[in-house]
């Protein structure tokens, strides 16, 4: 009875209009309710703003058209076929509107008049073909900066702004994540499905995230799922089906004939190159009489390998597929409405035995509750399973680069002296399964005019379990030395989060004097987190992939092995905010959030988040509105602080034990975990913003943000001398910056409704440096460090290393500019005072060039990802010396590597080991020539849409309202100077597949 | 009728809401599920005693490591193979520097959780008065153990001046940057701690607790250390005049090498993981290393069965080292680790008493206990300096392979041999100046304690 709403038909003719609804910018408007007035019969624009309506009216009849934020309206029905209409935004109806339905309780209108508040771009991400949901998201807002950090499935790096504190990793960097009003974990948000988000609000300052208090310091990601809407339901099914291709090969690597002459240079025994070559033979055996007859056969050995040329790159990377299927079915009368979706998607990886898939079911009911309010009910659940293949000691990836050409897969290997391809591959097995759950109840009342209460309560549960399984059969056990019954291992790890999240707000808006607005609220929620960690590790599996193989009669190192970590933590925070709006020109905004978290000790227990913004309209001024160019400029400055608790744990401020698993006498320890820092405060961010928005023509649209974001009190683990027993202490040991520019344009060169073509660009900047540090001009983070990690003045992600001047012929080593202006052999040691800044690791410079164009029923998407300005070090393990000539090496080796005294102008130094402090200072420090500049350009997107016009659908597929066709790609190509497999991430192994689909998208 | 229901108990609704939201709120006080945290974590005798029990486990185990830098090995044909052990055996710079930096953690670890617990004791309840003073004395000890160790490596031997520098002496638990204290005032801080720990009557029923008896062991070796031979005697006195039955005798002594508790010992590590695996490259091959020829005990020895284990090595059978390594290979496992036993204390008594003129006696009393045990007796003649070194002779073989001989010698500032494979000749001396008998200050101290200084012959670079 509640899904169902029951439809009506009045007998008589049967009539069908299509057109499209725009809004005054001729953007469609996607959602809007088109219906017979008075009656039931209607539909919903879809996402190009197009609809069909079918059934039968009368004429005269009033088609309306109607949308939340703009004016309804209506148009008479007289027998057209084609109806399109532009509707007008009413900036005043969205103050007045009786119920508005919010999805986010935090998603206040005021907050948007000093904060910085972006709008993800759906339509852009729903394009891209890829199932790391996160990872699609790169490049959207300028600011948001999305990093992949390896192969298919590993955890991205996101960043609003820069890392604010010293301290790295995802833990104390990442957002917070909401989802319709309820924190979601990063592993949830990751395995979001893109076509049940309606909207995604990237909060970046302080004013905009104040409100979410001491947990959104690094701020905040809003994301709104998919509603239903009043009419008749309509069921959607989208699947992209395509192929992901290999990438970017990086480095090219030696044929075989190439590969025997290197060996044959490096002298090394152990390669056939050298121990069948001439030069071997008439050093070893120059006596024997058969010499001729040795160095025949060694001729025929190597020409027989000479013949097989092996491409790793093609033999252990390969092709995959990629494919997602989702439905959803929307609908429902005037009280009630609902949307239902699943999906599922499924990406292999380049390497066998490398894949994920993903499935996800959702449920949103809203219910309207008479003329005061809505409830609004989600529930969703979802399911992700990866699969990562590594070898015990080998990364199959890695392997690319080990091979040699004159290999195959089988018989013995030279790369690896005594196994066969058979002992690198199916080694190991490791497995991770993400399942999410989540329900919230969100509830809006108006009870009287102005006033707005809404309150929210959420759960949020996610369990990851993580399996590793090594066979008996594997090489590293066989070579164990382990008893027989005690041969493979099986590991396995359950973790499970809990989100609770329960907050209420009032807000309260009042118009007086015709010019003045004014909007009071106040908040108070609630957030508690549990963690359920365990971890089992068993051996004597044999080739059995269970935990119930586990040999559990086994002692000693391979006993069986349990252990468990819990932990709970819970934050109440109540928050106050102000908005006051002069004449639609001037808006002053204050905010203030107290929060009170239970991982601090009780005196230090509450914590501040304010904000304060200003914002101006000149354009409303009368003068300016007459203005023909100049559509509209808005500027806006905020200044806020935030506390940041993440990574504070109650361990590392009062002494904590905890009871460990070994036992002493029969007594069972209990351990001191660490040492702590009674004195340890938060992080506290202080931002400034400053920015403003500009239309020109009603085309060019401008936006700049400038932003410095300092976070005092800044927490890092620093070394600590030993005598405390332990090396490192978590303290509070400075002041950072960082500061940054961010900037989009977007220009609508044509804008009819047959022909649309626009385009945009975005770039970011940020720059980081340290300002101060509490106790010691430097710090050092481990004891061979020539350069502080951090240094007043500087910049703190900066890769440091001496100059280069090329390989010294004499020593086949290096030659550094040394400090004192004069050349140093890298055969001596080197000294601060050499070292010099080689660039940073984050590219500061991070941007994106997009294009739409449309013509009728055609639409061509495409954009490009590009990022400036930083370095990675070149990895350097696919060029060989003596010792590891029995690898595979870099292509044109032979010809850039110093061999013997005299050799000049070469890029790799000697391969034969002759001084252990030159050695050294080429494994520890990067230099100017082994680093290399990690700018690229991605082609990120690529959509070609073709929406099947619907009076051809009507003739032919009368059940089917609309429907797309496509080819959609994702990563295409890359542009970079950088020399190896992957700038992004810098490693040799990682760098994102590229995915080309095809595309369906039908509306019955 | 969703509505209707809505309309009547809607604000039903929003007060549960609100209450929801008001119930859990009260609930800041979250504790952490699975720790124990201060005020309330050490309060009480089960639990102070729990966290003692985490300070023995983290007492550091480096008796093979002082065994191979000792006098206790000789070279096997397999030492190759383990290329770092073999240049620990060689007394290589890096390799020292290396284990300093790890043992000098692991120490100050040990001394960190003690002071640990050590603060927390004033809060602890007194409702058993007589286990709480027993944890007192008992963590007191296991500290002063820990600094005696520091203080021998660290330091330059006593016999070389007691102003020189000694080790860092902590004043509590966390970050300070004191200097290093010199070797008279780290000497008489340890006896400050023994001395209150020896006053507690503590007679655990196992090896593994450190008793009253413990303690007083620990003094007589403090003062050895010290060259006060009239107390280092008198406390060894002490202990031999109450020794249980038979703790020295011939009959019992294989019991000192088996898993159970045993009166016979003063002190010993519980433990329950492997233990002395480092010396063995694989079951069937041997080991990296062998026993010293100089060490090996003479047929007929009762203590020849525990110590030594006979197996064929390139082509030979070799005399190897026992005890533990003997276990490890029969596939027995260990219990205890071997601190103080009755043998020790003898050892110091006698050392103490020769050095003090009262030869006599020293030489009846070790004579007593090498006739029980089948060795030969010390000749009579022996007097002054001969006897001392004949007396630590028969010490060095009695404790070959316990990680005590190296200390002994720096002690006695006496240079030792490096021996080549089996013993066959004399690679190398180090010479009792030798700069590397003290080691260096690792690099995690100076380079974040300024008031540090470092050893002669060693580097500093800040």
């Amino acid at each position: 009875m509640l899904l169902v709403p029951v439809f009506t038909f009045a007998q008589g003719n049967l009539r069908v209009i299509t057109g499209k609804v725009t809004d005054e910018q001729h953007l469609p408007l996607p959602g809007v309710y088109v219906f017979i007035a008075g009656t039931k019969l209607g539909t919903v624009t879809d996402e190009n703003g197009q609809y069909s309506l079918k059934g039968e009216w009368d004429k005269d009849d009033k088609i309306r058209f109607s949308y939340m934020g703009f004016n309804t309206q209506y148009v008479k029905y007289n027998g057209q076929s084609k109806v399109s209409v532009v509707l007008k935004e009413n900036t005043k109806e969205i103050n007045e509107c009786v119920v508005t339905a919010r999805t986010n309780i935090n998603e206040i209108d005021i907050r948007g008049k000093a904060g910085v508040v972006e709008n993800i771009d759906m339509k852009r991400v729903e394009e891209k073909p890829m199932i790391d949901f996160a990872l699609s998201l790169q490049g959207q807002v300028p600011g948001l900066v999305v990093v992949n950090t390896g192969e298919l499935g590993s955890k991205p790096q996101i960043r609003i702004r820069g890392n604010s504190s010293l301290q790295k990793g995802n833990a104390t960097n990442e957002p917070l994540y909401v989802l319709d009003g309820k924190v979601i974990s990063a592993d949830v948000f990751y395995n979001l499905n893109p076509t049940d988000i309606k909207s995604i609000k990237v909060l970046k300052n302080a004013a905009a995230c104040a409100l979410y208090g001491v947990k959104a310091a690094n701020g905040v990601l809003e994301i709104a799922s998919q509603h239903g809407y009043e009419g008749k339901p309509s069921v959607t099914y989208s699947t992209n089906i395509g192929v992901t291709t290999r990438g970017r090969r990086g480095v090219k690597m030696m044929n075989s004939a190439e590969k025997l002459e290197l060996e044959r240079l490096l002298q090394n025994p152990e390669t056939p190159g050298y121990c069948y070559s001439a030069d071997y033979y008439n050093k070893y055996y120059a006596s024997d009489p058969n010499l001729p007859q040795l160095i025949n056969d060694g001729q025929a050995v190597l020409d027989s390998l000479r013949g097989i040329n092996t491409d790793w790159f093609n033999e252990l990377l390969r092709n995959n597929v990629y494919h997602r299927h989702s439905v959803s079915v929307k609908g429902g009368n005037g009280e009630t409405t609902y949307y239902i979706s699943g999906n599922y998607s499924y990406q292999g990886g380049r390497i066998e035995g490398n894949s994920k898939q993903r499935m996800g079911l959702r449920l949103n009911l809203d219910q309207k509750l008479g003329e005061i309010g809505y409830l609004m009910f989600s529930v969703d659940g979802s399911f992700a399973n990866t699969k990562t293949p590594n070898g015990t000691s080998s990364n199959p990836t890695s392997l690319v680069y080990d091979l040699n050409p004159y290999e195959q897969k089988q018989g013995k290997l030279w790369s690896f002296y005594g196994q066969t391809y058979n002992d690198l591959m199916h080694q190991y097995e490791a497995e991770s399964e993400d399942k999410s759950a989540g329900a919230s109840a969100n509830l809006t009342l108006t009870p009287i005019k102005g006033l707005n209460v809404a309150a929210v309560v959420g759960i949020d549960f996610l369990a990851s379990d993580g399996s590793q399984f090594t066979p008996s059969t594997a090489y590293s056990e066989i070579h164990s030395g382990a008893s027989e019954l005690a041969l493979g291992i099986y590991a396995k790890n359950k973790n499970t989060a809990v989100n609770l999240t329960s907050n209420i707000r009032a807000t309260y808006n009042h118009t007086f004097g015709e010019k003045h607005d004014l909007t009071v609220g106040a908040n108070m929620d609630y957030y508690r987190t549990n963690t359920d960690n365990q971890l089992m590790r068993g051996y004597g599996v044999g080739t059995i992939n269970s935990p119930a193989a586990i040999n559990q009669s086994l002692s000693g190192l391979r006993q069986p092995f349990v252990s468990a970590t819990r932990d709970k933590s819970a934050q109440i925070g109540f928050g106050g905010v102000m908005g006051y709006t002069f004449d639609n020109t001037y808006d002053v905004y204050a905010t203030l959030k107290m929060d009170a978290s239970s991982i601090l000790p009780r005196d230090k227990r509450w914590n501040n988040a304010w904000a304060v913004g200003v914002s101006w309209t000149p354009t409303q001024y009368a003068f300016l509105e007459e203005c023909s160019w100049l559509s509209s400029l808005n500027l806006k400055a905020s200044y806020g602080q935030t506390a940041n608790l993440n990574v504070v744990s109650i361990s590392q401020t009062v002494a904590s034990f905890r009871f460990a698993t070994s036992s002493y006498e029969g007594t069972r320890p209990l351990d001191f975990i660490t040492l702590y820092n009674k004195d340890l405060v938060p992080e506290q961010n202080i931002s400034t913003d400053f920015g403003f928005t500009l239309e020109v023509l009603k085309r060019f649209t401008l936006g700049m943000n400038f932003y410095n974001r300092k976070t005092e009190q800044a927490l890092l683990d620093v070394p600590i001398p030993s005598s405390t027993g332990y090396t490192v202490l978590k303290r509070n040991i400075g002041v950072l910056q960082n500061r940054g520019l961010e900037f989009s344009l977007n220009a609508k060169i044509l804008n009819s409704l047959d022909w649309r073509w626009s385009i945009g660009t975005t770039l970011a900047y940020n720059e980081n440096k340290v300002l101060d540090l509490y106790y010691a001009k430097r710090i050092y983070t481990y004891e061979d460090a020539l350069v502080p990690d951090y240094e007043i003045g500087k910049s703190y992600d900066m890769l440091y290393g001496p100059v280069s001047l090329g390989i010294d012929p004499f020593t086949g080593y290096p030659v550094f500019s040394g400090g004192n202006g004069e050349e140093k052999s890298a055969t001596k040691s080197l000294t601060k005072d050499d070292v010099v800044a080689l660039g940073h690791l984050t590219p500061p410079y991070t941007g994106t060039l997009s294009m739409n164009f449309g013509y009728k029923s055609l639409d061509f998407d495409i954009d490009f990802y590009y990022v400036h300005g930083g370095v990675q070090r070149y990895n350097y393990s696919y060029v060989r010396n003596r010792d590891s000539a029995n690898k595979n090496a870099v292509a044109g080796q032979a010809e850039k590597m110093w061999f013997s005294m005299g050799d000049e102008n070469k890029t790799y130094w000697t391969p034969f080991y002759t001084s252990a402090t030159a050695e050294e200072n080429i494994a520890l420090y990067p230099n100017s020539r082994t680093v290399g500049k990690s700018d690229y350009m991605k082609l990120s997107m690529v959509s070609l849409r073709y929406r099947i016009p619907s009076s051809w659908m009507q003739k032919n597929m009368p059940f089917v309202q609309y429907c797309t066709v496509g080819l959609q790609a994702s990563n295409l190509y890359t542009w970079t100077s950088y020399n190896e497999s992957d700038p992004e991430s810098g490693q040799l192994a990682g760098t994102t597949q590229p995915v080309i689909t095809f595309n369906l998208n039908v509306t019955f | 009728m969703i509505r209707k229901y809505f309309k009547k108990d809607f604000i039903a609704f929003i007060i549960s809401l609100c209450a929801l939201d008001g119930f859990t709120s009260c609930s800041v006080d979250v504790p952490p599920p699975d720790l124990y945290s201060d005020p309330d974590a050490i309060t009480t005798v089960q639990s102070a005693r729990s966290l003692l029990t985490s300070c023995y486990l983290l007492y550091p185990h480096y008796e093979f490591e002082f065994s191979i830098l000792g006098n206790d090995f000789c070279l096997s044909s397999l030492s190759g193979k383990n290329i770092d052990q073999q240049n620990l055996y060689n007394w290589q710079d890096k390799e020292i520097s290396t284990m300093a930096a790890d043992v000098w953690l692991a120490y100050y670890n040990c001394i960190a959780n003690c002071d640990v617990l050590l603060e927390r004791m004033p809060d602890v309840s007194n409702d058993n008065p007589a286990a709480k003073n027993a944890i007192m004395a008992e963590v007191k000890t296991l500290k002063a153990m820990c600094y005696f160790q520091l203080l021998r490596l660290y330091a330059q031997p006593y016999a070389k001046g007691e102003d020189a520098d000694g080790i860092v002496l902590k004043n509590h638990v966390g970050l300070e940057t004191p200097g290093r204290s010199s070797i008279a005032r780290c000497t008489s801080y340890i006896r400050t701690l023994l001395t209150e720990a020896a006053a507690v009557e503590n007679t655990p029923n196992r090896n593994g607790w450190l008793s009253q008896k413990a303690a007083i062991n620990m003094l007589a070796e403090l003062e050895l250390y010290a060259e006060r031979y009239e107390e280092a005697a008198g406390y060894a006195k002490q202990l031999l005049d109450a020794m249980p039955d038979g703790a020295l005798a011939a009959a019992n002594y294989y019991r000192l090498w088996e898993a159970a508790t045993y009166e016979g010992r003063i002190f010993a590590f519980n433990t329950t993981s492997t233990y002395y695996n480092g010396i063995q490259y694989d079951a069937k091959e041997g080991d990296y290393f062998a026993l010293n020829p100089d060490l090996i005990l003479k047929e007929g020895d009762t203590r020849k069965a525990t110590n030594e284990y006979v197996m064929t090595m390139a082509g030979e059978e070799r005399i190897l080292m026992g005890k533990y390594n003997r276990r490890n290979k029969l596939e027995l496992t260990t219990s205890y680790v071997e601190q103080m036993r009755y043998a020790n204390t003898l050892f110091i008594y006698a050392e103490a008493m020769a050095r003090t003129g009262k030869e006599n006696e020293a030489r009846t009393r070790l004579n007593a206990y090498l006739t029980e045990m089948g060795a030969s007796a010390l000749d009579e003649a022996l007097t002054g300096e001969a006897l001392v070194k004949a007396i630590l002779a028969e010490k060095y073989r009695e404790f070959a392979g316990e990680g005590r001989n190296w200390f002994d010698l720096k002690r006695t500032l006496t240079s030792i041999p490096r021996l080549t494979r089996w013993g066959a000749s004399k690679s190398a001396i180090i010479q009792a100046t030798d700069y590397r008998w003290t080691f260096p200050i690792p690099s995690s101290e100076y380079k974040y304690n300024e008031a540090v200084t470092q050893n002669e012959g060693w580097p500093l670079n800040r």
